[in-house]
């Protein structure tokens, strides 16, 4: 599905990942862990073509994205759900979902997966009228996947889901990541939350100034003594 | 002051002033999408008024008629000048941006001096020529159909941002342009359509401003500084707010200068502005 080799980007000129290589199967849980700057988010933001790719092949379904607009490579199946949410603030909980449909131009579809949303999280659907900015955290975070789901990705990517989340929901998230991928749709996480993280995921990499630093399975990353060191505290 | 004459100074500043919304709205729009001011906006109402003033003398065709040509040529001016100059200042500092806008605006005035001279022009006859009687006020018809195009105008422009696919995209990318791009939208896409649309108002401006008001290069001068008091007045970006503000702005230069001296009516207004910057920078429906 997913196949990078050796990427670099900066940000504001300075140098944010120096050598990232990972790769993703159809219907994999995938997730990047690290500290703070270490490159996660700018990862993800190069893979969606947010941020100008200085080196190495990004690979999407054999398809390479180098130069590559960002728009252009949702239609091609490849979603992010940014940091922080990225709300409409002002816009409506149905117009933020609605755009998240903007290049599906059959409204069948379209009102199909506003129902796949409402039925998922009933929150939404009672709040469709109401502004974005007025729900709690974890009901921004619900309405920012499902906004990330509605042009039917083939990969979710999500970086920092459980960031601003009530921790009671912070659960709900994580397993509204694996009902997604039930779904068939293979997902790139990007946490805080080591431990949740890994729990879910197939498989992990570990980011350390710009660098894949270690990879394996989740349990293994979990049962690893310098992971449980460095970012667990065990 | 009789109640008579109350009315008819009400009536002229509701109409002034939903002219001066009509130019302002076009401005606000390209403002509140991209952060950029556009001082040529003036300059996109001339061109539309000579549009119109060409449509009547050579083809004798009247302004209101030709107003959908007049607003299909400024939508692609205003393209045009998004993809030529605009696209290439997006992320300039701010001082390129209006030296940018500033210089277009010198340029089509320059231009249309050169081309169609100096002289004033005017639309000497019109289907909306005239006057309107109603009991003891008097006003005319020109300017009242100028008033509900703008009604029309803002009314359209609000449906459009509020309640269509593309509309919405073109607000999504007004709050949050990298967002919008994770959405699939094109945000280049969406700019050169703010500046279409913006300079098809000012087009449709033109042409109903054509109907009673003379034609010449710097007309657009006349229009645009209350404009850009009107945009402030309502809020950067806020197309119900400049609608408000230009009723206001209108009412407020027409009483006062009828109660303090018409000379002094500009005064009034910026005096308004000063006033509501004080107390509200971000102005009376601003988003910031």
């Amino acid at each position: 599905m997913l196949d990078v080799r050796n990427i670099q980007s900066s940000y504001r000129r300075v140098p944010a990942i120096r050598d990232v290589s990972l790769t993703l199967s159809k219907g994999e849980i995938v997730a990047i862990v690290g500290g703070n700057g270490n490159g996660k988010s700018t990862t993800l933001r190069t893979i969606a073509g947010l941020n100008v790719l200085d080196g190495g092949t990004i690979q999407l379904k054999g398809k390479a994205l180098a130069g590559m607009p960002a728009h252009e490579r949702v239609r091609l199946g490849l979603v992010l759900v940014p940091e922080g949410r990225r709300l409409f603030a002002r816009l409506t909980v149905e117009q933020n979902l609605l755009l998240g449909a903007f290049i599906a131009d059959d409204p069948v579809h379209r009102q199909e997966m506003l129902e796949f949303a409402y039925t998922t999280f009933p929150v939404l659907g009672e709040r469709r009228k109401q502004q974005a900015g007025t729900l709690s955290g974890g009901e921004q975070q619900m309405l920012a996947m499902c906004r990330g789901l509605m042009s039917r990705p083939d990969l979710l990517m999500l970086d920092e889901p459980s960031w601003g989340v009530a921790p009671k929901l912070v659960t709900r998230i994580f397993e509204t990541i694996q009902a997604i991928r039930e779904r068939g749709i293979s997902i790139l996480l990007v946490e805080q939350n080591i431990h949740r993280a890994l729990e879910i995921a197939d498989r992990g990499y570990v980011i350390q100034t710009g660098r894949i630093v270690m990879q394996g399975t989740g349990k293994d990353l979990l049962g690893n003594d310098m992971v449980r060191q460095a970012y667990l505290g065990m | 002051m009789t109640a008579d004459l109350f009315l008819q100074i009400l009536v002229s500043g509701l109409l002034i002033g939903l002219i001066y919304a009509l130019v302002a709205v076009g401005l606000t729009l390209i403002f509140g999408v991209m952060d950029i001011v556009n001082f040529a906006h003036g300059e996109f109402l001339m061109l539309g008024m000579y549009a119109s003033f060409w449509g009547f003398a050579l083809f004798g065709i009247d302004p209101i008629l030709s107003m959908p040509v007049t607003a299909a040529l400024l939508f692609g001016v205003g393209v045009l000048v998004y993809q030529v100059i605009i696209r290439r200042i997006i992320n300039a500092p701010m001082l390129s941006q209006i030296f940018a806008t500033f210089g277009l605006m010198i340029l089509f005035r320059g231009l249309a001096q050169f081309f169609w001279k100096p002289d004033h022009r005017l639309v000497t006859h019109t289907l909306v020529g005239g006057n309107v009687t109603l009991g003891s006020i008097q006003f005319g018809l020109p300017q009242l159909t100028a008033a509900v195009g703008a009604v029309g105008v803002t009314a359209g422009l609000w449906y459009f941002l509020h309640r269509t696919r593309l509309g919405t995209a073109l607000e999504a990318t007004a709050i949050d342009r990298e967002a919008a791009t994770l959405m699939g939208i094109n945000g280049q896409s969406m700019f050169a359509l703010a500046w279409g649309i913006g300079a098809a108002c000012a087009g449709i401006g033109g042409a109903l401003i054509a109907t009673f008001f003379p034609i010449f290069p710097e007309v657009g001068s006349n229009f645009i500084l209350i404009a850009f008091v009107v945009v402030v007045l309502g809020g950067f970006g806020s197309i119900v707010g400049a609608f408000w503000a230009g009723i206001i702005v209108g009412v407020i230069e027409v009483v006062g200068g009828f109660v303090v001296g018409p000379e002094y009516k500009t005064a009034i207004v910026l005096s308004l502005l000063l006033l509501v910057l004080l107390v509200r920078p971000k102005g009376l429906m601003g988003k910031a």
